[in-house]
């Protein structure tokens, strides 16, 4: 029993100084700021659209630049018929839109914006004069598909909606919107939207 | 030196020992044994189970003029950050903000941030122990991830950047642009995006994929609101099982005893959810398990970099000591037995 206590007495000292060593030794000798090497560095930055975009069928011609080299993200719109400017305004869209389509009435159909968010500029349609003849958002376009956003953005390779370049059916009066596993049609007379069956 | 002052000690204290006895030794060595292995459990996060929860802490640091006016502005996107982490199943603390007055990091020059002088490496890499604002709890690998608010990141050209991180190490700057993104709405997931870096994450890490919150600035689709992060709406800022794994056995995240984020009850939430002083804070959802500590911001003077000691972790030094120590103390008693 005295063998017992002894070597539990002894046990507990050796705790204690095994504890002092602990609290005061490291901060003594070890620093993890001078020795350790430098890691790599990532950044969460984005690509800036082209200062100066044209966008043409023919005779018309939308010219989207940048209002100041993106130091500032404000994009201004000048459409010409011919060499005619027809209208100029800072268009709503904070770096311009992603893609855009010209009937030959010189209707303008701005297709989302370049930047990746859901926009409530997703589809602006306007006139030759500049008058905006409709505008729909993401959550628009997600109601008039009647398909869950989660699908919209796993099927789209541009932006929150778009999965392929969009295209025009001249004969028709018609933009082709490839999007969610269908096509959106946009009336770019009207913009009235329509979900391909 | 100091273990030889220890084992003379020993030696000393236990010469009237002369029993021989087995079963205690064999005790005391597993029990030596076992608080090592206990110990450095603690200080690995390699234990943390499938089913347990983490925690990451964050220290948000304010960057003003030497004047402490013309201050950087804040937004942590506490819920969104949150949410996104949540995957991991990793809960995420916000301290107090604290404010560095220093002109000349207003503005980050986010090239060649590998060099001694570069801003980024000076503010997260210099200056020892709570320096520059960074919290006294942080190193390169473990403790509370600082991350710096400041007014521009500069880029190379034809980049707009939001956010600047190392990867696997300690260290976050985030730019006035990301508040500025989408016409005001802010670029709600950059803070996510560079304390995954922080955890070990690329940007290869999301394959990607738009939805991936580890995908490039370039091509991730960024969420309006929390809702939009998955598994809710438009599913955006998704991280993959391999991600998560990664992160989770990141020196940064501590385990939390239970099932915290389940135990976050919504009042909880909204009673800590704190204005911070002015700054805007995303809407808080119920049940996301995160908490925002009340804003006791403490204004921190540039200091001169001098390196000073950090402590390391010191469990794993007791464990060996008192290891060492009883194996002595065992093996003088076995000799004394053998001797008699």
């Amino acid at each position: 029993m005295l063998a017992v206590s002894k070597l539990l007495l002894s046990a507990l000292t050796v705790a204690a100084i095994a504890l002092i060593i602990t609290v005061w030794l490291p901060q003594k000798t070890i620093s993890q700021v001078i020795n350790s090497p430098t890691p790599a560095a990532a950044a969460d930055r984005m690509a800036q659209p082209p200062l100066h975009q044209i966008f043409s069928n023919s005779p018309y011609r939308l010219i989207v630049t940048a209002t100041d080299s993106w130091q500032t993200p404000a994009a201004t719109g000048q459409f010409y018929k011919g060499d005619t400017l027809l209208w100029q305004r800072t268009l709503p869209h904070q770096y311009g839109p992603r893609f855009v389509l010209i009937s030959q009435q010189g209707h303008l159909l701005l297709l989302d914006e370049f930047i990746n968010v859901a926009s409530p500029y997703a589809l602006t349609l306007l006139d030759a004069d500049g008058q905006t003849l409709a505008q729909y958002s993401f959550d628009d376009i997600q109601k008039t598909l009647a398909i869950p956003a989660a699908t919209l953005t796993q099927k789209a390779t541009n932006g929150w909606w778009i999965s392929a370049a969009p295209t025009l059916s001249e004969s028709e009066g018609l933009a082709l919107v490839p999007t969610g596993g269908t096509i959106l049609q946009v009336d770019l007379a009207t913009g009235e939207l329509r979900r391909d069956r | 030196m100091n273990n030889l002052v220890l084992s003379n000690r020993l030696w000393s204290r236990v010469r009237g020992f002369r029993t021989p006895l087995d079963a205690p030794k064999a005790l005391l060595i597993l029990f030596a044994l076992a608080l090592g292995g206990c110990t450095e459990g603690m200080q690995s996060p390699q234990t943390i189970a499938a089913a347990d929860t983490g925690e990451v802490t964050v220290q948000p640091i304010r960057v003003c003029d030497d004047s402490g006016n013309s201050c950087a502005q804040v937004n942590l996107f506490a819920d969104i950050t949150a949410k996104i982490l949540a995957q991991a199943k990793l809960k995420v603390s916000f301290l107090p903000i604290n404010q560095l007055n220093a002109t000349r990091f207003l503005s980050i020059d986010s090239d060649n941030v590998s060099r001694a002088e570069s801003e980024f490496y000076q503010l997260t890499r210099t200056g020892g122990s709570g320096a520059f604002g960074r919290n006294s709890g942080s190193t390169n690998t473990s403790g509370p991830i600082n991350v710096w608010f400041v007014d521009t990141l500069e880029s190379t050209a034809g980049y707009t950047q939001f956010g600047l991180a190392w990867v696997g190490a300690n260290g976050v700057v985030i730019s006035s642009a990301t508040l500025d993104f989408n016409n005001g709405s802010g670029r709600s997931d950059t803070l996510a995006h560079e304390i995954g870096h922080n955890l070990g994450l690329t940007h290869g890490s999301g394959d990607g994929n738009p939805n991936n919150v580890m995908t490039d600035g370039s091509n991730r689709n960024i969420p309006r609101s929390v809702d939009d992060i998955t598994p809710t709406g438009a599913g955006l800022d998704v991280l993959s099982n391999s991600q998560i794994k990664a992160i989770r056995s990141s020196g940064f995240v501590v385990k939390v005893a239970g099932d915290a984020l389940a135990s976050v009850t919504p009042a909880a939430d909204r009673s800590s959810l704190i204005e911070i002083a002015g700054l805007s804070q995303s809407a808080l959802r119920p049940g996301l398990g995160f908490r925002v500590e009340p804003p006791t911001s403490a204004s921190t003077a540039l200091s001169t970099a001098d390196p000073t000691a950090v402590p390391e972790p010191t469990s794993g030094w007791f464990a060996l000591s008192l290891s060492g120590g009883l194996m002595l103390l065992l093996t003088r008693r076995s000799g004394d037995a053998r001797r008699v």
